[in-house]
C-alpha cells in the first residue's frame, strides 16, 4: 500500500511538473501536423498511381489513421531516457540512489506522469488532423476504443522500457547515443511507421512479427484501424510478454550497473 | 549423528542471526553502543581510461584502450559518535565525497567495512536510507519548476510518512527554518540561500539520525552562511541529529564542529578535536603593535614579519620563545598605542596539515 502511494505520488508530481511545459508540448505538435501532411501527400499519390482503393488491405482513410496512431506512440515518447543517460554519465545518478525507492519503478512512475499529458495533447491534435485530412475513421466502433487505448499504452510502455534499457547501458559505454539512433530507425522501419508491415516482403513480415518493434507502433495502430477481439487478445498478450522482458532487463541492467558505478569526485 | 550435527549447525546459525539482530536493535535504540558510524580499512579503487595525446593516441585507444587504477580512498578508518558534529575535510580530490558515497550506500567499497547505524550501506541501502539524510550543496533534490511544498509532499511519501505526521513535520520545519513564506514559490524563483534552507529541511523531513552535509554553504554570502550554521547547530541540539559535514569553509568547521578528520590523497592525515588542533598547531602567535612614533624594530631577538612606520607585526614561536620576554622587548621600543595578540586562522592550520600530509612545503605564515 505504501509502495503504491509512493509511486503514485511520483506520477502526480511529474504531472504537475509536466503542466509547466504544457504549451511547449502543444507547440511541438506543429511537427505532428506537418509530418502527417507529408504522409497524406505521399499516400494520396501512391493510391492515385496504383489506381486502386486498397493497398495491403488498407484504404487511404485507414492508412492515414494508421499513421496517425503510429506517430502518436513515438511523439508521446518522454525524454526521460536522455535524463537517465545523462545522470549515469555525469554521476548525478548517485544523488538519486540514496532514497528508499526502486529507481526503475521511480523512472516508470515519472514516465506515466509525463505520458498522460503528452498523449492527451497529441491525441487531441491527432484527432483533429485525422478528421481534417481523412475524415471519420471507417468501421470504427466506440466500444473498441478502451482496448485500442490499452494496446496504445502498452506500446508506449514497451517503448519506454526499451529506451530505459538503452540509457542504462551508459553504465558500461562512454557513448551510447548510437543505440538510440539505431533503435529509432528500427521503429521507423520494422515498427511499421514508414508503412504497414503488410507492404513488406513476406520473409521480412515473418521476421518483424517476432521482433519487439511491431508491438510498439504497428500493433496498436493496426488494431485502431482494423479491430478484432481475437487479434487484440493475441497481440496484447505478446505486448505484455515483451513488456515483462524489457522491464526485467531494465531491472537487471540497473542492478548490475549500480555495482559498477564509478563516480569520482564531488 | 549427521542429524544432530545439522541441528547444532542450525542452532549456531540462528544464534548468530539473533546476535546480529540484537546488536542492530541496540544501535537503533541508542543502547550501549555510542559509535553510530564505524569505518574500518576502507578502500576504493577506480579504473580510469587513459589516452595518449594526439591523433595516434586516439586511434590506439580505440583498439587497445589503456586503464589506470586510481586509489580514491586508501585504508580509511574512523568512528562517529551519536550526536556528534564531525568535520570531514580535505582538499579537492582527497576522497571526501567518495567516502560519503560509500557510507550512504551509493558506491560499493573495493575493500574494508562500513557500518552505519548497524547497517551495511552497500547491502542494506534502502533500509539505511530511512535513517539518514543527505544534502549535497551543489545538487538539488527539490523540483526546479514546482514550489518546495510539492517536493516535501513527494519526499514524505517516498519515506512512507503518514499524511497527518507529514503535515505536522512540515509545519515544524517551516517554523525552524523560517521557510513558511517560501513554500508556494517555484524553486527556480528562490535565492540560493532560501533554496539551501529548503534543501536541508527536505533532507530531514523523515527525522534522520544522521545527516551528511556535503559543502552546504558553498556559494553563499556571509549572512546566509551564518544562518545555515545556526540552523545546523539547532538541528543537532533540538533533534539530536548527528552531523557529518564536509566543507572547504573553515568558518563552518570552527563554528560547528568539535572534531575534525582531515584526509588527503585518500588517507586520514589527522583525526583530532578542534581545540587540540589549535593547541598543537598554534604554537605560533602574531603580535600586532602600534606605537605613537616610528620605531626602529631591528632586533635579532624579534621575528618581525612586517614593519611599516609606527606599526610592527611580530611572529612568536611560543614553544621556543617566551612571549613575556618578546612583549617586554616590544614595549621597550617606544610608547605603545595599541597591541593585539592573535592566533593563526584555522584555515592556515588546515592548509599546513595538508602540506605536511603531502610532504610539501614547510608552513609559512601568510598573515
Amino acid at each position: 500500500m505504501h509502495a503504491i502511494r509512493k509511486y503514485s505520488q511520483v506520477t502526480k508530481i511529474t504531472m504537475a511538473n509536466s503542466l509547466v511545459y504544457f504549451w511547449n508540448f502543444l507547440s511541438k505538435n506543429v511537427f505532428f501536423v506537418f509530418i502527417m501532411f507529408i504522409y497524406l501527400m505521399l499516400w494520396r499519390n501512391i493510391f492515385a498511381q496504383k489506381g486502386s482503393t486498397s493497398i495491403g488491405g488498407f484504404s487511404l482513410n485507414a492508412m492515414i489513421w494508421y499513421l496517425i496512431f503510429t506517430e502518436l506512440v513515438t511523439l508521446s515518447r518522454t525524454d526521460l531516457h536522455l535524463q537517465v543517460n545523462d545522470d549515469v554519465k555525469s554521476g548525478n545518478i548517485a544523488y538519486l540512489l540514496n532514497k528508499p525507492y526502486n529507481y526503475v519503478l521511480y523512472c516508470f512512475s515519472y514516465f506515466i506522469g509525463e505520458i498522460g499529458i503528452k498523449l492527451l495533447t497529441n491525441a487531441l491534435i491527432g484527432l483533429a488532423i485525422g478528421l481534417i485530412y481523412a475524415g471519420i475513421l471507417q468501421n470504427f466502433r466506440l466500444v473498441h476504443l478502451p482496448f485500442i487505448i490499452l494496446s496504445l499504452l502498452l506500446g508506449c510502455i514497451i517503448n519506454f522500457f526499451i529506451y530505459l534499457c538503452l540509457a542504462l547501458t551508459a553504465f558500461w559505454f562512454e557513448d551510447n547515443s548510437a543505440f538510440f539512433w539505431i533503435y529509432s530507425k528500427l521503429i521507423f522501419t520494422l515498427g511499421g511507421m514508414l508503412m504497414p508491415i503488410e507492404l513488406f516482403p513476406k520473409w521480412l513480415q515473418g521476421i518483424s512479427h517476432y521482433l519487439p518493434f511491431v508491438y510498439v507502433t504497428y500493433v496498436p495502430a493496426r488494431l485502431a484501424v482494423d479491430f478484432s477481439f481475437q487479434s487484440f487478445a493475441m497481440e496484447s498478450t505478446i505486448q505484455l510478454l515483451y513488456l515483462g522482458v524489457f522491464f526485467a532487463l531494465a531491472m537487471f541492467l540497473y542492478r548490475k550497473g549500480v555495482k559498477n558505478l564509478n563516480v569520482n569526485g564531488g | 549423528m549427521s542429524l544432530s550435527f545439522e541441528i547444532c549447525l542450525r542452532a549456531l546459525f540462528f544464534l548468530g542471526m539473533w546476535n546480529k539482530m540484537e546488536s542492530r536493535r541496540c544501535f537503533i535504540q541508542g543502547g550501549d553502543y555510542m559509535s553510530i558510524i564505524k569505518v574500518q580499512d576502507l578502500c576504493k579503487t577506480f579504473k580510469v581510461k587513459t589516452k595518449e595525446a594526439g591523433l595516434k593516441g586516439s586511434v590506439k585507444s580505440i583498439f587497445s584502450p589503456n586503464f589506470r587504477e586510481i586509489q580514491a580512498v586508501n585504508n580509511i578508518s574512523l568512528e562517529v559518535e551519536k550526536g556528534e558534529i564531525l568535520a570531514f575535510i580535505g582538499p579537492n580530490g582527497a576522497g571526501k565525497s567518495t567516502t560519503i558515497k560509500m557510507m550512504t550506500g551509493i558506491l560499493y567499497p573495493t575493500s574494508g567495512s562500513i557500518e552505519v547505524l548497524g547497517f551495511n550501506p552497500s547491502k542494506e541501502r534502502k533500509q539505511l536510507s530511512y535513517k539518514i539524510g543527505t544534502v549535497f550543496g551543489q545538487k538539488s533534490q527539490l523540483w526546479f519548476h514546482l514550489p518546495p511544498l510539492d517536493s516535501f509532499n513527494l519526499l514524505g511519501h517516498i519515506y512512507d510518512i503518514d499524511n497527518e505526521k507529514l503535515k505536522k513535520r512540515i509545519e515544524l520545519l517551516k517554523e525552524i527554518f523560517e521557510i513558511g513564506d517560501l513554500m508556494d514559490i517555484p524553486v527556480r524563483k528562490l535565492s540560493l540561500g532560501q533554496r539551501i534552507r529548503c534543501e536541508i529541511a527536505a533532507s530531514i523531513l523523515h527525522e534522520p539520525e544522521i545527516i551528511f552535509l556535503d559543502e552546504p554553504t558553498i556559494g553563499l554570502d556571509v549572512v546566509v552562511k551564518q544562518k545555515i550554521r545556526e540552523l545546523i547547530l539547532k538541528l543537532n541540539k533540538e533533534e539530536k541529529t548527528t552531523i557529518f559535514l564536509t566543507s572547504h569553509d573553515s568558518g563552518d568547521i570552527e563554528q560547528l564542529c568539535k572534531r575534525a578528520i582531515i584526509i588527503n590523497h585518500g588517507e586520514v592525515v589527522l583525526n583530532e578535536a578542534i581545540k587540540n588542533m589549535r593547541r598543537n598547531y598554534l604554537s605560533k602567535k602574531i603580535i600586532d603593535i602600534k606605537y605613537n612614533e616610528t620605531v626602529n624594530g631591528e632586533n635579532k631577538n624579534l621575528n618581525i614579519i612586517k614593519g611599516k612606520g609606527n606599526a610592527l607585526k611580530v611572529q612568536v614561536e611560543t614553544s621556543k620563545e617566551n612571549i613575556d620576554e618578546v612583549l617586554n622587548t616590544l614595549i621597550k621600543l617606544g610608547k605603545v598605542n595599541d597591541i593585539t595578540i592573535s592566533e593563526l586562522p584555522l584555515e592556515d592550520i588546515i592548509s599546513y596539515i595538508y602540506k605536511q600530509g603531502t610532504g610539501g612545503d614547510e608552513y609559512a605564515c601568510n598573515t
